[in-house]
């Protein structure tokens, strides 16, 4: 039946051109099911897959990952996570987002200061983004007991989006917003493999075919074209640094102003119940955008909006204890312009960012005996 | 699944359209229905039970029409009607008018309590209700036998290229053509995906591009000043121009590619020389729509001449309406017809004064109809792009106050300079292109064009979708209707 039906293909009286595009046709097709195939079965797929992190295993970036122009390739050594003492043997317990659990060419940020001070930090991998001190000891089980720090992590672009979600709980008990993950019936998992393109879309990006073809066209429309994505426009030539997006369009966002003295509020009203509730101090901890430090000289960028400067002194208002990175990564950007705080092809800080993190957090008397 | 996904373009297209030609014909129209029901339910996969409750209804007032004599006729399409329109209201205006009666309420000191529904919009909703409407009508006025078999009526609503957002196609054009054997032709074949490259490129080079340009300064007023909205607006203007006739180019070119014909929807829109020309060009299946089923039947032009202008009004509010529940699309639709009045009530004066200043017929005139029609129709766009009234009208005032500053773009111009440009440069291209569709005489001088030019010209095109496009998934504008 199907070799009849293709004869409504007329294949025999085609001219050649006819006769090879009809071919090339065909083996669209087959590649098709070829790519659905291997999309969805990831141990097969996991074969075809381009291989550009090198045999050395190293990592290029999120960014460079993401838009792919060579220019801004990092090697980047990724460091294995150990594991957290026991949250009531901490000395120091720690919320942050991938900041504090990033780990190129270093161990994640609680781990190296927990190495270089020699007390016991207490933080979890996999916090949500809005994620609230109090949520999160709730979800540990933290009980009141002895005085200790707990130091409150946030990228700046994350920062107001995450202190105007602060909903403090005062009556302790769970409100709700935090569900159980329920295991998914045959129903959902039936739907999902049938209707859920996402591994697909992904064997499709970076299979050992298109992968490489796709990385050329972009490398080649930032050569030629200065485009590197109208979602991250910006970029610096010298030193070469690529930008988020959300770290641009937070640094054009006016309206952020508006919200500080909300934002403030939360965060002073969360130190409240953290320290009644606990015992523990928060400090809280903002880090800049690669692009508040560097946007200034970058193409298409733009002098820095003081943001930072303007929470943190609404903060000292209400009498929270902060850590004012921005100025120390600013400083030593200044004396230092040609040592990198930030990697090149990736949005996280370097060693030399953390470092100075911990230092700061030294000097202000937490992390000693 | 969008049209402009990887895995609509280099799995669901290949598959679906190789293995439509390598079935036995009978097979055929039962393999396109399940691909339709795939990619209807790739989006949210229990919408399709609200689908199938409006093809059950519509097939089913089809199949009594035919058979009952004229006044039952007439019951079972006012069922019909009520229960599309119905459905459509609960899920795309019912918020809309519980919000505005609760508001209204509240003046009056009235007690109201309804609750909003807040439901999620099932995409495509406007466009397949309407094309399951516009069977139902035709075979109320004899114009189209009811169609017997379920399966290729609900292919009639679910054909997945025209399923989320048109062109809405009527039964005599669409409905024959699923029960045509369709062989492989590989000149209709190249010619559909000729269709789906170019609206590819409208779609993922222009219109994505310059959608961040847009979204970042509509999404942001406060932040920006007249010339910027300026900008903004003549870059959405290409925006949804892009996006929507990207989308119909490409819904044209997969319905080709398998055999299938889908009415022309846009035809270079820009260069039309009036509002009225316009709205001939641009959405032309919604247009001629409104005109089949409520202009006529409210009496057209064939009444008094106040009726005629109230008729004209009207159908351009409903229009309003159909795109979106919200007081913008409303005065969008308004404006669009007050446009219409006011090039009735100015004719014979902008005639004469063309005729004492010796321009009529010449290019000057053709130039300056065609840019006054642009900014018009672009002002309009504001109203369809902002949140609400408020917003428009503090667009409007920065733009009237300093929209000519064009020295304050200059920052925004520094961040994006690589990105503008090339954006203007596409739209270049598609000017060119539109210049040629614009006119019958030159399309046809365009078709004649000698093959090995006309593969270097898709190659090319190719390899700028390629080096320029946007593969982000964005969403089609006009899905959300």
């Amino acid at each position: 039946m199907l070799i009849s039906s293709l004869s409504i293909i007329n294949f025999n009286e085609m001219d050649w051109f006819k006769k090879i595009l009809t071919i090339i046709l065909l083996g669209f097709v087959i590649w098709a099911g070829f790519l659905l195939f291997a999309g969805k079965f990831k141990e097969t797929g996991r074969r075809f897959l381009y291989q550009d992190i090198g045999a050395d295993q190293l990592y290029g970036g999120d960014l460079f990952e993401y838009l792919g122009v060579d220019k801004f390739k990092e090697r980047i050594r990724k460091f294995p996570f150990q594991n957290a003492p026991l949250i009531m043997a901490a000395d120091i317990i720690m919320q942050g987002d991938s900041f504090f659990y990033s780990r190129l060419d270093s161990v994640p940020f609680p781990e190296y200061f927990e190495k270089i001070t020699g007390q016991k930090v207490f933080y979890q991998y996999d916090l949500g983004h809005d994620s609230t001190p109090t949520r999160y000891l709730e979800d540990i089980g933290y009980q009141k007991g002895e005085a200790k720090f707990f130091i409150y992590e946030t990228i700046e672009r994350m920062s107001a989006r995450r202190a105007l979600s602060f909903k403090p709980n005062f009556s302790g008990e769970n409100d709700g917003s935090v569900v159980a993950a329920s295991t998914p019936t045959l129903g959902s998992r039936v739907v999902n493999f049938l209707f859920d393109q996402i591994d697909v879309e992904y064997f499709i990006k970076n299979n050992f075919i298109f992968r490489p073809i796709g990385l050329w066209f972009k490398n080649k429309a930032f050569v030629w074209l200065g485009d590197i994505d109208s979602d991250n426009p910006v970029y610096l030539n010298n030193p070469a640094m690529l930008f988020g997006e959300g770290d641009i369009a937070f640094g054009n966002n006016k309206i952020k102003f508006n919200f500080i003295g909300e934002m403030a509020d939360n965060i002073a009203q969360e130190a409240k119940i953290v320290k009644d509730r606990y015992n523990l101090t928060l400090v809280y901890l903002i880090i800049p955008n690669k692009f508040s430090i560097y946007g200034e000289s970058a193409v298409g960028g733009k002098k820095y909006d003081d943001f930072i400067p303007k929470l943190q002194e609404a903060l000292k208002d209400r009498g929270v204890k902060y850590l004012d990175i921005y100025r120390v990564f600013d400083e030593y950007h200044q004396q230092h312009p040609s040592e990198m705080l930030y990697y090149a092809g990736d949005n996280h800080y370097t060693p030399l960012g953390k470092e100075l993190v911990s230092k700061e957090l030294i000097s202000a008397g937490i992390g000693l005996k | 699944m969008l049209f402009n996904s990887l895995f609509f373009l280099f799995i669901f297209f290949p598959l679906v359209t190789g293995f439509y030609y390598l079935l036995p014909h009978k097979f055929r129209w039962g393999w396109l229905l399940l691909a339709s029901c795939y990619f209807y339910m790739s989006f949210i996969p229990s919408y399709i039970l609200i689908l199938f409750l409006t093809i059950t209804i519509d097939y089913f007032a089809g199949l009594f029409i035919e058979r009952s004599a004229d006044r039952k006729k007439r019951y079972f399409l006012i069922l019909s009607i009520v229960s599309n329109l119905g459905l459509l209201f609960i899920f795309k205006y019912f918020d809309f008018f519980n919000v505005n009666l609760s508001a209204l309420a509240g003046i009056l000191h009235w007690n109201y309590s309804l609750k909003s529904l807040a439901l999620i919009l099932p995409i495509g909703l406007s466009f397949h209700t309407f094309q399951s409407l516009s069977y139902v009508i035709e075979v109320y006025r004899n114009n189209q036998k009811a169609e017997h078999n379920f399966g290729i009526f609900s292919l009639y609503v679910m054909f997945y290229p025209q399923l989320m957002a048109g062109p809405i196609e009527r039964p005599q054009h669409l409905l024959h053509q699923f029960r045509e054997e369709h062989y492989f032709d590989v000149e209709r074949f190249l010619s559909g995906l000729r269709l789906i490259i170019w609206g590819l490129f409208k779609k993922v080079v222009i219109a994505d591009r310059v959608s961040v340009f847009v979204n970042q300064i509509f999404n942001h007023p406060p932040d920006y000043t007249g010339a910027h909205f300026v900008l903004a607006t003549f870059f959405f203007a290409f925006q949804i121009y892009c996006d929507f006739s990207g989308y119909s180019d490409m819904a044209r070119g997969l319905a080709r590619t398998i055999g299938f014909e889908l009415m022309i929807n846009f035809r270079a829109p820009y260069f039309s020389r009036s509002v009225s020309e316009f709205w001939r060009r641009w959405h032309i299946s919604l247009s001629t729509w409104f005109r089949d089923y409520v202009y006529i039947p409210l009496g057209g032009n064939r009444v008094s001449n106040f009726r005629w202008q109230y008729n004209l009004f009207i159908t351009f509010l409903l229009s309003g309406l159909w795109h979106g529940a919200n007081w913008t699309y409303l005065v969008w639709g308004g404006l669009n017809g007050f446009y219409l009045l006011f090039s009735i009530w100015t004719n014979k004066l902008r005639l004469n004064i063309a005729n004492s200043l010796r321009l009529s017929g010449t290019l000057f005139q053709k130039i300056y109809q065609t840019l006054i029609t642009f900014l018009l129709i672009s002002l309009t766009w504001i109203f369809f792009r902002a949140k609400s009234l408020e917003e428009v009208q503090y667009i409007l005032g920065q733009i009237f106050t300093d929209g000519y500053k064009l020295k304050s773009l200059s920052p925004f111009i520094n961040q994006y300079h690589h990105s503008v440009l090339i954006a203007l440069s596409a739209i270049s291209l598609l000017i060119l292109a539109d210049y040629f569709v614009a006119d019958d005489k030159r399309l046809d001088r365009l078709r004649q064009t000698p093959w090995p030019i006309q593969i270097i010209a898709y190659a090319v095109i190719i390899f700028l979708i390629m080096l320029l496009g946007r593969f982000a998934n964005k969403q089609f504008i006009y899905y959300q209707f």
